[in-house]
């Protein structure tokens, strides 16, 4: 033992006291600057566009860093195969610290998403790290897609047709195609 | 309700467990599809050419030293038991927003405060004061300071100080022994029947480098004995290399006694 380590621990204990005693979470406002959420996006946009990952991408709404649109595809060898789905992606001033809120914007028949293309996904809520970043939440969700849980449905019809493989797909094509001819 | 996550690195993470019981459970099975994906980031092209090179060019160049909350170059970093790495000012705002269940935001091992390890690199130490940079509302405590093992030499003196010594190592059991200022040390290697001694005597007064070595080696019952006398320089010299000799074949000779019989 050095002679000043004792010291330098009760220095460093005593830091850590105080701010324990305000452990309460603070507003989210006050915890970041919009300045260095703005960069961490920035630089999410950055490895999106050069990681080139198949079947996912993002950008940017306009100028707004903190609204993107998302797009996925289907994956392989699932339902959704050869079919593309857009989400928006709203990101709060306090990310990555909380999630951002993540919506189907295309209208996805699948038994863990609502009708409003609300997503019940672990990681958007209390499973969420700050680790995570647009591409790992957009990859997550394009395996949900091909691998729903059923137990916990949002979407309860689309739930119990998944059994039936052939009359999912028909079922979920068909308002596919409806939605689409619907809005364009 | 399908329980996904099938990697669980501490009891923390099955406390929190019930609070999404609603929810699909993708957490496990993302952090092993990124193990795998992440290493095709990096394997691409870089179209944004050199112009970007300042503010991508961290996460371009593998990114080992960024920061895994802000992406950015780790200031004043700290990396957790886990061995992974974050500024201390990103850390702690995320461990002040889960205060409840305190885990790494990569690998969800639990974290705690105190047993973060500060890295000191060679540049500006301690040159800004994480808390006086300006985070409002939001007041960081200094990063924890390292922590100091005992330093080698220092646990060493306890081996020195004790006469006699049974030292059993990696590769096999190794004896040591020690007379005065007579080491005999045995070491079995790996094959049992091979086996060697080696045997130093250091003279009191002639230092460390004047001494004569004696190595008897033996092997498989067949017996060669290499002696290596340095021949002395005093008189002082002779007698201690005389005594040596002495003590080291009673040595050898207990030492044969007790492996023989
Ligand atoms: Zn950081
Ligand atoms: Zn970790």
């Amino acid at each position: 033992m050095t002679g000043n380590l004792p010291q330098d621990v009760q220095q460093h204990s005593s830091s850590i006291v105080q701010p324990a005693a305000g452990k309460l979470p603070k507003p989210a406002s006050q915890l970041v600057d919009s300045h260095s959420v703005s960069r961490r996006l920035q630089s999410e946009l950055m490895s999106l566009m050069t990681c080139g990952d198949p079947g996912i991408s993002a950008f940017p709404e306009g100028d707004n860093i903190f609204s993107w649109i998302g797009t996925i595809k289907g994956s392989n060898a699932t339902v959704y195969e050869g079919l593309s789905y857009k989400l928006t992606l709203k990101f709060p001033t306090d990310y990555p610290f909380k999630p951002p809120v993540v919506k189907f914007d295309t209208l996805c028949f699948h038994p863990n998403v609502d009708q409003f293309g609300n997503i019940c996904l672990d990681i958007l809520q209390d499973k969420w790290s700050s680790a995570y970043d647009v591409r790992t939440i957009l990859l997550s969700i394009q395996s949900l897609l091909g691998e729903p849980n059923n137990d916990s449905p949002l979407n309860s019809y689309a739930a119990a047709l998944w059994a039936d493989q052939e009359e999912f797909k028909k079922v979920m094509r068909k308002q596919y195609r409806d939605a689409a001819g619907l809005t364009r | 309700m399908i329980e996904r996550t099938a990697v669980r690195q501490d009891e923390a993470e099955s406390r929190s467990e019930k609070s999404g019981a609603d929810c699909v459970h993708e957490e496990s099975r993302m952090k092993h599809g990124e193990e795998g994906a992440s290493s095709q980031v990096h394997a691409g092209p870089n179209p944004a050419g050199g112009e970007e090179a300042s503010a991508a060019g961290s996460s371009d160049q593998g990114g080992s030293f960024d920061c895994n909350i802000c992406l950015e170059l780790a200031q004043d970093p700290v990396v957790t038991l886990c061995g992974h790495l974050f500024c201390w000012p990103c850390l702690y705002r995320w461990l002040q927003m889960h205060s409840i269940c305190q885990e790494c935001p990569v690998c969800k091992a639990s974290v705690e405060e105190e047993k973060v390890i500060p890295l000191y690199g060679r540049g500006k130490v301690n040159c800004v004061d994480p808390r006086t940079k300006a985070v409002p509302g939001l007041n960081i405590p200094q990063r924890p300071s390292g922590q100091r093992p005992e330093t080698a030499r220092q646990a060493e003196q306890h081996y020195h100080n004790s006469g006699f010594n049974f030292m059993a190592g990696p590769a096999g059991p190794a004896a040591t022994a020690r007379f005065g200022n007579i080491t005999l040390s045995a070491g079995f290697g790996l094959f049992p029947s091979l086996f060697g001694f080696q045997l130093h005597g250091f003279p009191d007064t002639g230092g460390l480098g004047g001494g004569p070595g004696i190595h008897l080696g033996t092997a498989g019952g067949l017996a060669g004995s290499h002696i290596h006398p340095t021949p002395p320089t005093s008189p002082d010299q002779q007698q201690e290399a005389l005594l040596s000799r002495l003590l080291l074949l009673l040595g050898v000779f207990v030492i044969v006694c007790l492996l023989l019989f």
